[in-house]
C-alpha cells in the first residue's frame, strides 16, 4: 500500500511547486494530510491575492500533487472550484504529467 | 507540430532564475517571503522572525535550457518559442527572466528559439538602457524587448513618457527592432496595479507607427482598455499568455473574451503565448485551444464571430510568424518530408 505522509508533501512541494509559485511572488503551505491521502493547503504571498489562483491551484498544484503515489485528493484553503473545472484539468493533463522529475523514492511504502 | 501542418509559435516562454543568489536582499525577501510570514502567524504557528522565511525552501537551482527544450518540443507540440526577459530588477538582481538565460536558451536551440531581450530606462538609467539595447541586439541577437515599467517602490514609469520612453522606441527602431513587448495588468509583485495599465500605449502605438507594440496578458483587469487600444491602432497586437489555460478552469469567461477580440480586433492580431514552463507541458492547452468553438449562445448574445481553422492558425503560430519574418512553408514543408 502506498502512503503519503506530511514530509513527503513538503518535499514534493519544495521541488515541484514552490519554486513555481515564488516567480510571481508566491507561496504555499501545507494545513494538513490525512491517513486516506486527502492534502490540505493554503496559498501564501502573492498567490493569496490573485485572481488566478484558481488556475494554479487546479493545474499547478493539485493536478501535480495527485501524481503522487497515495495522494487522494489536494484542497487549497479558499479557493472554492467546480467539480466539473477539475475534472476538465484532470482530463487534459492526465497524459501529461506536470512533476519535472521523479518525487522522492521515500513516497513508496516499503511494507 | 500541431495536425502535421499546424505551425505553433509561441509568443513567450521564459528560463526562470529563483535561486536564492539572484535575489536583492533584502527588499526581495520582503516581496518573496512577507506574506508567508503572514500566513504563519495566521495560522498561529509559533513566532518566528520575518527573516526565517527568507529563502525557507532551500530553491536554488536554475530552470536549465534541457528542461525547458525538453517540455517544449518533445512534446509540447511547439516548432518556435520566443524566450522572454523579464528584468524585474527591484525583486531579482538579474530579473526572475534574466537576459543571459533567454540569451543561453535561444543558444541551444538556434532555429528554433528567437531571444526576446530586456531593459528597464530607471534601472540604472535611461542611458544604460539605451546602451543595454545596443548590446543585445548587436552581440546576442536580441528580436525584441520586453518591458516591465510597474515597480514596487518609486521607480515605476510611463511608456508615454516622451523624455524616458520615447528615446527607448526610437533607439529600437534604429537598431532595426520592430516588435516591442509589454507586461500589463496584473502585477506579479507588489507594485499597484495602476502602474500597469495599458493606457500609456496608446500615445507610443500612435506615434511609432512603424513599430508594433504587444500587450501581455490582455492587461487583465484592464481588458476594455486593451480592446480599445488595440481596436484604434493596428500597431497594436494582443498577446493572450497569462489567459490560455483559463479555459480548463473557466472555458465561457476564456470564450468571452476571445469572442470579444474576434469580433473587436480580429484574428490577425492575436498571439499564443504559453508562459511555460510555468504550467507545465503546453500540449493540453493547444489542443483545447485548436478543438474549441465560440458557443452559438454566444455568437447570439453578443455577435461574436464563430472561430475558424482560419483563425486558429493565425494564433498558435502564423501572426508570430509573419511579426518575426519566419517562412512558415519552408518549415512546414520540412517537417512533412521529415515525418
Amino acid at each position: 500500500m502506498t502512503v503519503v505522509d506530511f514530509p513527503s508533501v513538503e518535499e514534493a512541494l519544495d521541488a515541484q511547486v514552490r519554486p513555481l509559485l515564488r516567480i510571481h511572488g508566491g507561496g504555499i503551505a501545507v494545513v494538513g494530510v490525512s491517513a486516506a491521502g486527502d492534502i490540505e493547503l493554503e496559498f501564501e504571498g502573492a498567490c493569496r491575492a490573485c485572481a488566478l489562483k484558481t488556475v494554479t491551484y487546479a493545474i499547478a498544484v493539485r493536478q501535480r500533487l495527485r501524481e503522487l503515489p497515495g495522494v487522494r485528493d489536494v484542497t487549497v484553503r479558499g479557493v472554492n472550484l467546480s467539480r466539473a473545472a477539475l475534472d476538465r484539468v484532470a482530463a487534459a493533463y492526465s497524459a501529461h504529467p506536470l512533476m519535472i522529475a521523479g518525487p522522492s523514492q521515500a513516497m513508496e511504502d516499503p511494507l | 507540430m500541431l495536425q502535421h501542418d499546424v505551425f505553433v509559435f509561441d509568443n513567450v516562454v521564459h528560463m526562470y532564475d529563483l535561486s536564492d543568489d539572484n535575489l536583492v536582499a533584502p527588499t526581495s525577501a520582503v516581496d518573496r517571503a512577507g506574506q508567508l510570514w503572514i500566513g504563519a502567524q495566521r495560522r498561529g504557528e509559533p513566532f518566528r522572525p520575518l527573516t526565517d522565511y527568507v529563502g525557507a525552501d532551500g530553491y536554488a537551482r536554475r530552470w536549465t535550457v534541457e528542461d525547458l527544450g525538453s517540455l517544449l518540443f518533445d512534446d509540447g507540440l511547439t516548432d518556435m518559442a520566443m524566450a522572454q526577459a523579464v528584468v524585474l530588477y527591484d525583486v531579482y538582481k538579474d530579473g526572475f527572466a534574466p537576459v543571459q538565460a533567454q540569451y543561453e536558451f535561444a543558444q541551444a536551440f538556434p532555429d528554433r528559439v528567437m531571444f526576446c531581450g530586456g531593459v528597464d530606462p530607471m534601472y540604472p538609467g535611461k542611458a544604460g538602457a539605451l546602451a543595454e539595447m545596443t548590446r543585445q541586439v548587436k552581440e546576442m541577437g536580441a528580436r525584441s524587448f520586453k518591458f516591465y515599467s510597474g515597480h514596487v517602490g518609486e521607480q515605476s514609469w510611463r511608456c508615454d513618457d516622451r523624455e524616458l520612453a520615447y528615446p527607448i522606441w526610437e533607439h529600437a527602431l534604429d537598431l532595426g527592432i520592430e516588435v516591442v513587448q509589454f507586461h500589463k495588468g496584473f502585477p506579479i509583485t507588489r507594485a499597484p496595479l495602476d502602474t500597469l495599465t495599458p493606457t500609456d500605449i496608446e500615445r507610443p502605438a500612435r506615434d511609432f507607427p512603424d513599430l508594433t507594440f504587444a500587450i501581455h496578458h490582455l492587461a487583465l483587469p484592464y481588458f476594455e482598455e486593451c480592446v480599445y487600444i488595440a481596436a484604434r491602432y493596428p500597431n497594436v497586437v494582443l498577446v493572450l499568455s497569462g489567459t490560455m489555460h483559463l479555459p480548463f478552469i473557466a472555458p465561457w469567461e476564456f470564450k468571452m473574451y476571445l469572442g470579444r477580440l474576434l469580433r473587436d480586433v480580429g484574428s490577425d492580431r492575436l498571439l499564443w503565448g504559453s508562459e511555460a514552463p510555468l504550467l507545465g507541458n503546453p500540449r493540453p492547452a493547444i489542443e483545447w485551444f485548436w478543438d474549441m468553438e465560440i458557443d452559438e449562445e454566444l455568437q447570439e448574445r453578443y455577435g461574436f464571430p464563430q472561430i475558424t481553422e482560419t483563425d486558429k492558425r493565425r494564433i498558435l503560430g502564423l501572426n508570430q510568424a509573419r511579426l518575426f519574418g519566419v517562412d512558415v512553408h519552408d518549415r512546414t514543408a520540412s517537417t512533412s518530408t521529415a515525418s
